[in-house]
C-alpha cells in the first residue's frame, strides 16, 4: 500500500473559502472525509455544496484555505489523480453527439484500470442502449451513462454532485443500488451532495450539513442518530416554554399540555436535565430520529436562527 | 502521444462532415485557379472573381466555425466541461487541438497550393519561401480566432468578442493614423510598410500562441484576456509605428558606366497644378532630368521638399514614387532610349511620345493647403533617384510553343497571327511571385517587344508597360488562403503594330523575321540631388 492509500481521509479541507465578488459562497469550511465512507454532503439549495465540490475537483480556485484529495492539494489535481476519481454532476456537460458505445470507447483509453467486465455489467444493469446518442437519452439514462463512465475504472473516490435531481424514484433506486453494491465490494469513498436527504437515506454512513456556506456539522450517521432524539414532554400546568432553554433543544413548541423539541445532544441523564428545566413535566418520551427528521430539524433551526 | 492522437481522433470524428466540406472548398478553389482562365474576356474575369470571392467567404466562415467549435467543444471558460474532471492533461488537449488546426486547416490547404505551384513550374527556392509566407498568413488569420475561442465560453460570446476585437483593431488603426498624421510622423516607404506588416504579423503569431498556451495551461481567463488585449495593442501599434525597415534593399553602388557627373536635375513650377481627384493635395510640377547616359533610366523614388514662405514659415512634406507611376517625360524618353540600347540600338517604331509631363513634387495636408495655397514660396527638395536599365531576359522565335523558362517564371507562345501592319501574339505565362520575400529581387517591370534584327527595328506592345505581377492583394491574409489567390497562370494577348506605326514602316515580311523579346528592368544603383525653385505656388489657378 502506498502512503496516500494509508491515509485515513480521502478528502480534507481547512478553512476553505470561496467568494464571487462580494458574495461568499463557501466560508471557512473545514472537514475530513474518511476513506471508505459514503459521505453525504447535505444542504439546502445555494448552501455552497457545488462550489465546495468544484474547489475539490480543481474546477474553481479557493479564495482562501486549502483542500486536499488523496493528500494532493486540490489546485494541483491532474490526470494522475483523476484516473482514480469518478465525478458525476447534474450540471456536468456531456458529450452529447457520441453514442453510449462511443463514450465508453472515448473514456476507456484514459483509464489504465478500466474494467471491461464491470463496464459490460453496468451497461446491462443500467439497461443502457449502446448505439443511442447521448443527446437522445432521457435525463435519467444520461445520468446512468455518466455514472457508468465514472464507475467502470473502479475509482477510489466517487464524487457525486446532486446526482439524483429530477430522476424518478425507480431510476434513483437503481443508481443507489448500483453505487452501494460497488462501494461495498471495493471500499471506495463516495462523496455525495444533495439538498434532499430522502435520496441519501440508507446510503450514507457519514453526514455533513452546510448552510449559507458554513459547515454546521460533520459526523458519522451512527453518532448523529445516537444523539438526536425527538422529545415529547407532558406538562401538567399552563406554563409556556421555559424562557432559558439549552442550545441543544431545537425547534421547541408547545401545543396544549405537550412540549415537543428535538434534542441534539441526548444522552443518559438528559431526562433529569429536562425535568429541571420544566418543573411541571410529567411523562417524557424520547424517540430516535431518521436522517430525514434530523436534517429537517437542522435546516429549520438554521433558518430560524438567521 | 497516444493520448494526443486519442483526443485528435475524437475531434476528427465530430468534424468529419465539416472537414469533408472544407476539403471540397479547397478542391474547388484549386480547380478554379488551375482550370479557369480569367483573362479570356471581361465576363469570364468577372465570373472568376465572383466565384473566388464566394469561395473565399465560404472558406473563411468554415474556418472560423471549425476553429471556434473545435476549441469550445472542450471549453476553457467553463466549470461544467466534461474534460475538467477527467484525466485529460491540459498540455495534451492543447497539443490535440493544435495538431488538428495544423493538419487540416493549414497543411491540407498548403498541400493543395503546393500541388498547384509545382504543376505551374515553381522553382524549389520560391516554393519554400512561398510556403513559409502562406503558413505565416494562415497563422495570422487562425491564431487570433483560436485566442478568442479560448477566452469565451460559447459561440454567441465568441461572435460578440470577435466583432468587438475586429472593431477595436480597425478603430485603433484609424486612431493611430490620425495621431501620427497630426504629429507629422514620417510616412513609411513601401518597404517600411512591408516591414511593419511583417513585424506585426510575427508579433501577432507569437503573442497569440503565448496567450493560447497560457490559457490552456493555467485557465485564468481574466488575466489571460488582459494579456491578449495588451498584445493586441502592441500588434496594432507595431503595424503603424514599427521603425526598422528591414526590407529596405541594400545600397547598391552606382554602376561605373553610369556617368553621374553629367546628370543634371531641375524642377519647374511655372505650369504646375494640383493633382485632380481625392486624397491630399499634391502639387504636380515638371521634373527635368538631363545628361542621362543612353541605356539608363533615372526615376525618382522619394521627394522630400521644404517650402519656405515669406513670413518665414517652412512646410515640409514627402512624396513617394514608384517606377510604375512615373510614366512621365522625360522618363518616357529615357525609357525609349534605354530599351533601344538594351535591344542593340534598334529603332523603336511608333513609340508614342510622353503625354504627361508633370510629376508629384510636394504633398500637403488640407490645413496647410488652405492656409498657403495662394502664397508664393521658395521650394527646395532632396530627391532620391534610382537608376534602372533594361536587359534582355529571353528571346523567343515568333512561333507557337516557343518557350521561356527561368526559375519560377515561365512563358509560352500559344498563337501568332500576323497581318500586314500588325501581329497578335498570345502568351501564357506563370510566375507565382512572392510578395514579401521575393519582391525586391523581382524585376520591377516585364515587357514584351518584337524585334527585327535585320532592319534593326523593334515594336512595343500596345500597353507601354506590361505588368504581370499582381501585388495588389499582398497584405490581405486571405490572399494566399487555400491556395494562392493570385492567378497562377494567365494568358496575355499582345498586339504589336498600331495606328501610330507610320504607313509602310512595317509589313508582313517584317513580322516573318521578327522575334519576341522579353525585357526586364534591373536596378543599377541610387543617387540623390537637391533642387530649388523660386516660383512655387501650391495652387497656381487660385493665385491668379
Amino acid at each position: 500500500m502506498s502512503a496516500d492509500q494509508d491515509r485515513i481521509h480521502s478528502i480534507e479541507t481547512e478553512g476553505l473559502t470561496r467568494s464571487f465578488g462580494r458574495t461568499e459562497a463557501v466560508i471557512d469550511l473545514t472537514l475530513a472525509v474518511p476513506r471508505g465512507s459514503i459521505f453525504a454532503f447535505l444542504g439546502p439549495n445555494g448552501a455552497g455544496k457545488t462550489t465546495t465540490i468544484k474547489m475539490l475537483m480543481n474546477i474553481l480556485r479557493p479564495s482562501a484555505g486549502k483542500a486536499t484529495v488523496f493528500g494532493v492539494d486540490s489546485s494541483r489535481l491532474g490526470p494522475e489523480e483523476f484516473r482514480q476519481i469518478g465525478y458525476v454532476s447534474e450540471n456536468q456537460d456531456t458529450i452529447d453527439w457520441m453514442t453510449v458505445e462511443q463514450l465508453i470507447a472515448y473514456c476507456k483509453p484514459m483509464y489504465p484500470t478500466w474494467d471491461d467486465a464491470l463496464c459490460g455489467s453496468l451497461l446491462r444493469q443500467f439497461d443502457l442502449p449502446p448505439d443511442q446518442k447521448i443527446k437522445n437519452l432521457s435525463r435519467g439514462m444520461r445520468m446512468k451513462a455518466m455514472l457508468l463512465s465514472s464507475l467502470a475504472y473502479r475509482p477510489r473516490l466517487l464524487v457525486l454532485d446532486e446526482p439524483f435531481t429530477g430522476l424518478d424514484a425507480l431510476v434513483r433506486d437503481e443508481l443507489v443500488r448500483g453505487i452501494l453494491e460497488l462501494t461495498q465490494q471495493e471500499q471506495w469513498t463516495v462523496f455525495i451532495s444533495s439538498h434532499d436527504v430522502d435520496e441519501l437515506e440508507g446510503l450514507a454512513d457519514w453526514i455533513a450539513v452546510v448552510n449559507k456556506g458554513r459547515l454546521q456539522l460533520s459526523e458519522s450517521l451512527a453518532s448523529l442518530q445516537s444523539r438526536f432524539r425527538s422529545v415529547q414532554v407532558v406538562v401538567e400546568g399552563d406554563e409556556g416554554l421555559p424562557p432559558a432553554r439549552p442550545a441543544e433543544w431545537m425547534l421547541p413548541e408547545k401545543a396544549g399540555h405537550t412540549l415537543r423539541f428535538v434534542h441534539s445532544r441526548y444522552r443518559e441523564g438528559s431526562e433529569d436535565q429536562i425535568r429541571a428545566m420544566v418543573p411541571q413535566s410529567g411523562r417524557i418520551t424520547a424517540h430516535p430520529m431518521s436522517l430525514r427528521s434530523i436534517f429537517v430539524a437542522l435546516a429549520r433551526t438554521y433558518r430560524i436562527s438567521e | 502521444m497516444n493520448q494526443t492522437i486519442h483526443h485528435l481522433k475524437k475531434d476528427v470524428r465530430y468534424f468529419r462532415y465539416f472537414l469533408a466540406g472544407w476539403f471540397l472548398l479547397i478542391l474547388l478553389r484549386a480547380a478554379l485557379l488551375q482550370a479557369v482562365d480569367p483573362t479570356v474576356n471581361v465576363r469570364s474575369r468577372f465570373s472568376f472573381e465572383m466565384t473566388l470571392a464566394v469561395l473565399t467567404g465560404l472558406q473563411l466562415t468554415a474556418a472560423v466555425g471549425i476553429i471556434a467549435q473545435l476549441i469550445q467543444n472542450d471549453p476553457l471558460v467553463s466549470t461544467t466541461a466534461f474534460w475538467l474532471t477527467r484525466p485529460v492533461s491540459r498540455r495534451i488537449l492543447l497539443a490535440a487541438k493544435s495538431v488538428f488546426v495544423l493538419l487540416f486547416l493549414i497543411a491540407v490547404p498548403l498541400l493543395a497550393q503546393s500541388a498547384l505551384l509545382l504543376l505551374n513550374g515553381i522553382a524549389l527556392g520560391d516554393f519554400f519561401w512561398l510556403s513559409l509566407e502562406s503558413v505565416l498568413k494562415l497563422g495570422v488569420l487562425f491564431i487570433p480566432i483560436m485566442v478568442v475561442a479560448a477566452l469565451t465560453p460559447n459561440l454567441s460570446k465568441f461572435i460578440v468578442a470577435g466583432t468587438v476585437t475586429i472593431l477595436a483593431v480597425i478603430l485603433g488603426h484609424i486612431a493611430l493614423m490620425l495621431w501620427t498624421d497630426r504629429l507629422d510622423w514620417p510616412k513609411g516607404s513601401l518597404t517600411l510598410n512591408f516591414s511593419q506588416t511583417l513585424a506585426a504579423y510575427l508579433l501577432a503569431v507569437f503573442f497569440g500562441l503565448v496567450v493560447i498556451v497560457v490559457q490552456y495551461l493555467f485557465r485564468r481567463t481574466a488575466r489571460t484576456a488582459v494579456l491578449a488585449v495588451l498584445a493586441l495593442v502592441l500588434v496594432v501599434a507595431t503595424a503603424s509605428l514599427w521603425p526598422w525597415d528591414f526590407f529596405q534593399p541594400r545600397e547598391r553602388p552606382l554602376e561605373e558606366s553610369f556617368d553621374l557627373g553629367s546628370v543634371s536635375v531641375a524642377v519647374d513650377f511655372s505650369r504646375s497644378y494640383v493633382r485632380p481627384g481625392g486624397g491630399l493635395p499634391e502639387v504636380m510640377g515638371e521634373l527635368k532630368i538631363s545628361g542621362v547616359k543612353p541605356g539608363f533610366v533615372v526615376s525618382p523614388i522619394e521627394v522630400r521638399p521644404t517650402v519656405r514662405f515669406k513670413e518665414g514659415t517652412a512646410v515640409e512634406s514627402r512624396v513617394i514614387h514608384s517606377f510604375s507611376s512615373s510614366e512621365v517625360a522625360p522618363l518616357l524618353d529615357q525609357r525609349h532610349r534605354a530599351i533601344s540600347e538594351a535591344l542593340g540600338q534598334v529603332k523603336l517604331v511608333g513609340a508614342r511620345p510622353a503625354e504627361w509631363p508633370h510629376t508629384g513634387l510636394a504633398i500637403f495636408n488640407q490645413d496647410q493647403f488652405e492656409r498657403y495655397k495662394r502664397e508664393p514660396g521658395r521650394y527646395s527638395a532632396k530627391i532620391e533617384f534610382q537608376v534602372l536599365k533594361y536587359q534582355i531576359a529571353g528571346e523567343l522565335p515568333l512561333r507557337k510553343n516557343a518557350r521561356y523558362d527561368r526559375g519560377s517564371a515561365h512563358a509560352a507562345i500559344e498563337s501568332v497571327n500576323s497581318g500586314s501592319r500588325s501581329c497578335v501574339v498570345t502568351v501564357r505565362q506563370s510566375n507565382p511571385a512572392i510578395p514579401w520575400l521575393d519582391f525586391f529581387s523581382q524585376p520591377q517591370e516585364v515587357r514584351y517587344l518584337l524585334r527585327n534584327k535585320a532592319t534593326k527595328e523593334a515594336l512595343l506592345g500596345p500597353n507601354y508597360a506590361f505588368y504581370f505581377y499582381n501585388y495588389t492583394r499582398m497584405d490581405w491574409p486571405l490572399g494566399l488562403m487555400i491556395p494562392s489567390f493570385r492567378p497562377l497562370s494567365r494568358r496575355s494577348t499582345l498586339t504589336f503594330g498600331s495606328a501610330e506605326v507610320p504607313a509602310g514602316a512595317i509589313d508582313s515580311s517584317w513580322f516573318g523575321n521578327a522575334e519576341l523579346v522579353r525585357l526586364e528592368v534591373v536596378t543599377a544603383g541610387r543617387f540623390s540631388r537637391t533642387v530649388q525653385a523660386d516660383n512655387f505656388v501650391m495652387d497656381r489657378n487660385e493665385a491668379r
